[in-house]
Order: structure tokens, then sequence, then C-alpha cells
């Protein structure tokens, strides 16, 4: 309830005294919001629905960043496409990268899929300093709120003790949501399911979930017949019946692929605002908790 | 081993008569130098042992109120052949750094376009970092297959006060749209006819000197941003020099708006105003050879008094469309941009006016199909107004490389007609780059 009067409260217009955040992603946006509250305003240049990798980077952006106090990257090369040209325009001198009103979410999580050896693009379009997807990992929400709940206490000192216990207050409450989303998940310990791009390490791993194959060949790199034919082979082996798709994807070929092996493809969210009843962190899980245990729910139905 | 083989090929020079007295000479010299090296070798072991033995000797003298300090102030003398720390962190102030080739190729004959059937137009590497806190650098050298040069360098002080970006160096001037984009990026093999013409061709309107620019209030959600711009006086074939008064002056104002999330709307008009040296034309005007920004049978006249004044006029709209659930997959941007080069001659004002219409839509993740229609008037040599349509087809296999064909028709007044196929193969290697807006 507090959460929703939080963002109902950002969206009207900026009050005296609130710092202005600006954040890349709606993810970083409501977990400012969730520690932020009502003194400081907050807006996401990307939304939930679209592929944070291919923003296009619009002057609109370049405005809105102009007047920021501060901005909240995800960081890890998610934003590199459009981001820096962005900040290079913005002709504000306190969001430039090493400005204090510059942060990056990623410092705080726990980075999953860091490439231990060298990397080279013949792997796709991978990312070199690890998955950037960490914010599915209600652990990773947790400690990315507390950097932010601090970095709003240092840029504004007289509200430090409110951060601090909206950042609790916060840790509190997702601890307690927690146990109902592993409890709904975890008759589905130890699953292996098919996703469309590699979003979902952070998420899988919480729920102790096994990510066993991908519908894109490699990062960034559409479906491919053959590909695909191996894929269905490797799921019908292992008995993978459920695909996750991120909601930026074409799902014919999951659904396709969903179809010959008798299991289901789903339309997972990654980001807050995926659709439009998910308005923060804890309905982005509560929506993919009740949807993916559906899937496996349904489809055991299915094989019995 | 070296010293044998040295030996060895000494004595194959030495005449044979010689053979017997200078051999044990230099065998007595060289057993000489060796003793000398061995001398060496064993000092400077010596040397290494004691370098090794120091950071010790410190502790050992009676404390003294810097001695704590003073071991941190040594410069590190490297000792051995492994890496020390101060290279890694060395390597970490890299500036990102990429890599584009491009390869073009042209089938089909064309009385006024003189690219030849294949050639790597462009090897573009790029540097860019952040100078310290309060300004960033981007460099761009470009190779041809016979030539380096500053493509653009220049540096971009971000954190100014009043809400001024200025950048100085080495830049493409901000007029209009396609004078600003480098040839791997124009969604066209080649450059529109306007451009060509009136404008300088690939090279465009690039000079060294400053840029200013700035947000200007607005309403109705409605992005303004004006740029001025002053150069040196340089520009291909379209601006010359001849003093340091002779400078080139740019304008620009954009207006950008947001439709939908979708949608949006970006108009800019641009102004342009240098000097030039009088010219001559031997035949027809050549476009687009990639190894010189003024083409061969141009003739510059060195005036005997002041250059003469150009002037340049620009509007240009885009009109972008982009679903952002399916953004990856279909997009679609029409452009156009239309140009006034208003040229000072001896026998006076010379007119030129083209334009050129655009339209791009993705219709597949990796595909793009695209049309053009370009029209422009001859700025030397006889007055003549020529035409080009083409349609455009590119394959992406991913976000780093490029394939992409164009059949162009083109209408060349007094020089007949054309069609031709030209083609392009991109690579992008190393840190990634922006996306192009």
């Amino acid at each position: 309830m507090t959460v929703a009067a939080a963002g109902a409260a950002a969206l009207k217009l900026p009050a005296k005294g609130q710092l202005k955040v600006i954040t890349t992603t709606e993810d970083m946006a409501a977990l400012a919001r969730e520690v932020g509250g009502d003194r400081i305003s907050v807006e996401a240049l990307a939304r939930g629905y679209q592929d944070p990798h291919f923003v296009e980077p619009k002057p609109s952006f370049i405005a809105k960043l102009h007047n920021a106090d501060l901005l909240i990257s995800v960081g890890l090369q998610l934003e590199i496409g459009w981001l820096p040209p962005l900040i290079t325009q913005s002709r504000n001198p306190r969001i430039q990268p090493g400005a204090p009103g510059y942060l990056e979410g990623s410092q705080f999580a726990d980075i999953l899929e860091k490439p231990a050896g060298g990397v080279s693009r013949s792997m796709g379009d991978v990312h070199p300093m690890g998955n950037p997807h960490f914010w599915l990992d209600p652990n990773n929400g947790r400690a990315v709120a507390q950097g932010i709940a601090n970095k709003l206490s240092e840029m504004q000192g007289a509200d430090a003790a409110y951060f601090a216990q909206r950042s609790k207050d916060f840790a509190a409450r997702l601890a307690e949501a927690e146990k109902g989303w592993l409890q709904k998940m975890a008759p589905y310990r130890g699953r292996k399911v098919v996703t469309f791009h590699q979003s979902w390490p952070n998420f899988a791993k919480y729920f102790g979930i096994e990510v066993a194959g991908y519908v894109e060949p490699k990062p960034g790199i559409p479906p491919t017949p053959s590909h695909t034919l191996a894929l269905i082979g490797q799921m019908k082996s292992q008995g993978i019946k459920v695909i996750w798709v991120e909601p930026y994807f074409d799902t014919k070929v999951p659904n396709s692929i969903a179809n010959s092996v008798g299991g289901e493809a789903i339309v997972l969210l990654p980001s807050v605002g995926g659709v439009p009843a998910v308005t923060d962190y804890f309905k982005l899980f509560d929506y993919d908790v009740n949807l993916a245990a559906g899937a496996f729910q349904r489809t055991d139905k299915h094989a019995s | 081993m070296l010293r044998q083989s040295v030996v060895v090929c000494l004595l194959s020079v030495v005449p044979a008569g010689l053979f017997a007295q200078a051999s044990d000479d230099i065998a007595a010299r060289f057993k000489a130098m060796e003793d000398r090296i061995k001398a060496l070798e064993s000092e400077l072991s010596a040397v290494k042992a004691a370098l090794a033995a120091q950071p010790a000797a410190p502790e050992a003298r009676v404390p003294q109120p810097q001695a704590q300090a003073q071991p941190q102030m040594q410069i590190p003398i490297q000792t051995s052949g492994a890496p020390q720390l101060s290279d890694a962190t060395a390597r970490l102030m890299n500036p990102a750094i990429s890599a584009i080739g491009n390869l073009v190729g042209a089938a089909g004959h064309n009385p006024v376009d003189q690219r030849q059937s294949l050639d790597v137009v462009e090897s573009e590497l790029a540097f860019s970092a952040a100078v310290d806190p309060y300004a960033r650098a981007d460099l761009y050298l470009t190779f041809g297959e016979s030539g380096v040069e500053v493509e653009e360098g220049y540096m971009t002080f971000t954190s100014l006060p009043g809400g001024f970006l200025v950048k100085a160096g080495r830049m493409r001037a901000d007029f209009g749209k396609s004078n600003t984009q480098h040839r791997h990026v124009v969604p066209w093999v080649d450059r529109p006819l306007v451009n060509e013409y009136l404008l300088g061709g690939e090279d465009g309107i690039r000079d060294t000197g400053f840029s200013i620019s700035r947000m200007l209030p607005s309403a109705a959600g409605v992005f303004l941003d004006a740029t001025g711009e002053l150069y040196r006086g340089d520009s291909s074939v379209i601006f010359q020099e001849r003093t340091r008064n002779d400078l080139t002056a740019v304008g620009h104002l954009r207006a950008y708006r947001d439709i939908s999330e979708s949608t949006n709307i970006d108009a800019g008009f641009s102004f342009a105003r240098g000097h030039h040296a009088p010219a001559t034309v031997d035949g027809p005007y050549a476009i687009s050879s990639p190894e010189a920004s003024i083409p061969a049978n141009v003739v510059l006249l060195p005036a005997a008094g002041n250059f003469l004044v150009s002037r340049i006029y620009g509007t240009d709209a885009t009109i972008r469309w982009k679903p952002l659930r399916r953004s990856i997959y279909h997009s679609f941007v029409a452009r156009t941009e239309v140009m006034w080069h208003h040229r000072q001659e001896p026998t006076g004002l010379r007119k030129g006016f083209g334009y050129y219409g655009s339209g791009e839509y993705q219709f597949a993740r990796r595909w793009f199909a695209g049309v053009r229609i370009d029209q422009s008037d001859r700025l030397f040599g006889p007055s003549a107004e020529d035409k080009q349509q083409s349609v455009i087809l590119t394959y992406w296999p991913s976000e780093f490389s490029q394939i992409r064909a164009q059949f162009r028709h083109g209408n060349y007044q007094g020089l007949g007609t054309s069609n031709e196929l030209l083609f392009q193969i991109q690579y992008s290697i190393g840190s990634h780059g922006a996306h192009p807006f």
C-alpha cells in the first residue's frame, strides 16, 4: 500500500527539496522509489517491455538527463549502445561518469556469468563484465536498494534517517514476500527450463531452476533452424517442457518449439512495467512466480 | 651461439692468404671480450643481490619520523622480466578502441561517379575516453587504401556551467544530418547527389575549430537545441582559406518532439558561410573519389585578391517509428534534406539547389529495405541538374557486421543515364560503440 502511494507521489511534479532521479530502466526506478519515498522524484528512460540493450537515444531523454540530480544505470555494459552519448549530450556535470550523481546499480549486486577466460564476439553479443540482469534475484534487489539509499543519504544528508528507515522497511517487506515466492516455487526446484535470451540466470539460481538451453543459438543471434531442431531434441531427451520468453522477443519460434515437445512457452517479465499491472518490484516477482509455477504445474498435468 | 656465428661470418669474408694470421688475432680479441662479459655478468648479479636486500635495510636503521613514508616514495626498480602492477593499471586507463572496415564495390557504368570496381574505402580506428572529470575525447583515424587522416579528433567539455557543451578539434560540422554521419553509418552505400555536389561529398563540411551548443527553453514537449561553430575555413572543395580571416561559420537549430512512445519527429535548419578560391573544372564534375577530397578534375585557382564567399542553407526533417515491444524486429525511418548553395563566382552568383528523400523499413530482425530519390544542380562546370533513384537492401548478420546492396539509376543531364549495382560489406570490432540515431 505504501509502495503504491510512493509510486503515485513520484508521478506528480517534483516538489521543492526533492532529488530528481533518472534511471535507465524501470527496475532501478522501482528500487529507488522504495527507498526514496516522497523525498525524491523518479523517472525511467526505457520502458519495462522494451529490450534494454536496444533503446533509442532520443533527444527527449537528453532533456530529462539535463535536469537530473542523480542518474542510476544498471551497468555491466547493458546500456552501452545508447547511454554514453546521452550523458555526454546532457550538459549536466552532476551525472557524468565519476561525478557524485552517477551510480551503477551493478556495483552492489552479486554478478553471475562473469567470463572466466577471454571473450570474443564469436560467442555472440556477450556481456564481457557478466550478466547484467542481476535485479531478478531479490537478494540483489535488497543490496542495490541499500546502495541507492546510501547514495541518496550522501546527496541529501537531512533525509538520511528517512532513507535508512525506508531501506530497512523495504528489506523486511522483501524478506516476508520472499517466503511466499520460495514456497510457491519449492515444488519445482531442480527443474530445467529453456529461455530465449540469457536474461534469467539470477532468477533461475534463486529459485533453484536450471537453465538448460537458449532459443538463441548465441546471445543476440536470432534462432536458426538447425539450432532449433537440436534444442527440440535436447528438450525431449531431458524432459524439458517450459520456455521462458522475454516480452520483446517474437514468440513464434518458442511457441512452435513448445508445441513439438508438448510444453509451453510463457512470456516472463524481466522488468517492472513489462505489463501495466506490474508497477513495482514486488509485483514483478508476484507476476513471474505465478506464471512460472503455473506453467510447471500445467505441463506436469499434461505429462501425467 | 651468437658469438660463434659472428666469428664464422667474419672468417668467411677474410681473404684466404691472411686466414691463419687473422684468426689468431681475432681469437685473442674474442677471448678478451669474453672475459669482460663474464666480469660484467658477475658485477650485475652482485648489484641484483644488493637491490634485493635493500628493502630490509631501512627497518634496521633507527626509526625516524619519515622512515615509514620513504619506501612508498621510492621509484620501483624492475629487477626481472615479470610485469609489474603498474603495467596492469596502465592498461585500465586505455581508451575504448574499435575498428571498422568498409569494402565497397560497384558494377555498371556511370559518367560522373569515379569509384573503382572494388575499394576498401575506409578503415576507421576509433578511440574514446574521458580525459578528466571535465572532458572526454574522441579520435577517429581513417585509413584509405593509400593514406591516413584524422576524420575527427576533438575534445568535448561536458561539465561547463550554463548548460553549454563545447567541442574543440577537428569535426564534421553540425550541418543537416548526413554531413554529421560517418560513412559507415549512413543507410546507403553512397552519399546522396546533394551532398556530393553542394556539400563537399564524402568529406562534407569537416574542419578544425570550435563548436558550442545549448538547449533552448521550449514548450509543449519540444526539445530545442542550438549549435554555433567556427572553423579555420578548409572543407574539401567548397570552402578554402587564404588568410586567417577566411573562417567558416556554421549554425544549426534542431527541434525534436516525441509524438508517441514509438514515433518521433526531428527537424532542423542549418546555415554555413565560408570562403573559396574560384575553380575551373575539366570535364564533368567527378564525385566519390575515396582518396581525394577535391576531385582530380577540379582545379582551384589561387585568387589575387580576397577569396569569394559561399553560403549554404539547409533544412532537414526525419520521422522515426519504432514500436517499443517489437523494437528489434520492426522500425521505419523517413528522412529528407534540402539544400541551397549560393556561391560567388567572378562572373556572378552561382546558385545550386538539391534534395534527397529516403525511407528505410526494417521488416525482420536482420533485414532492412530502403528507397532514396535524389536530385541536385551541379556547382562546378556547365550548369546542369542530375537525378538518381535507388533501392537498397541491407542484411545484418549481427549487430557488428552488415552486408548491403544498392541498385542505383542515374540521369545525368547531357551525360546520359546509368544503371549500377553498388554493394558494401562492413564490420566493426573492438569496443561496442553507440547505436546511430
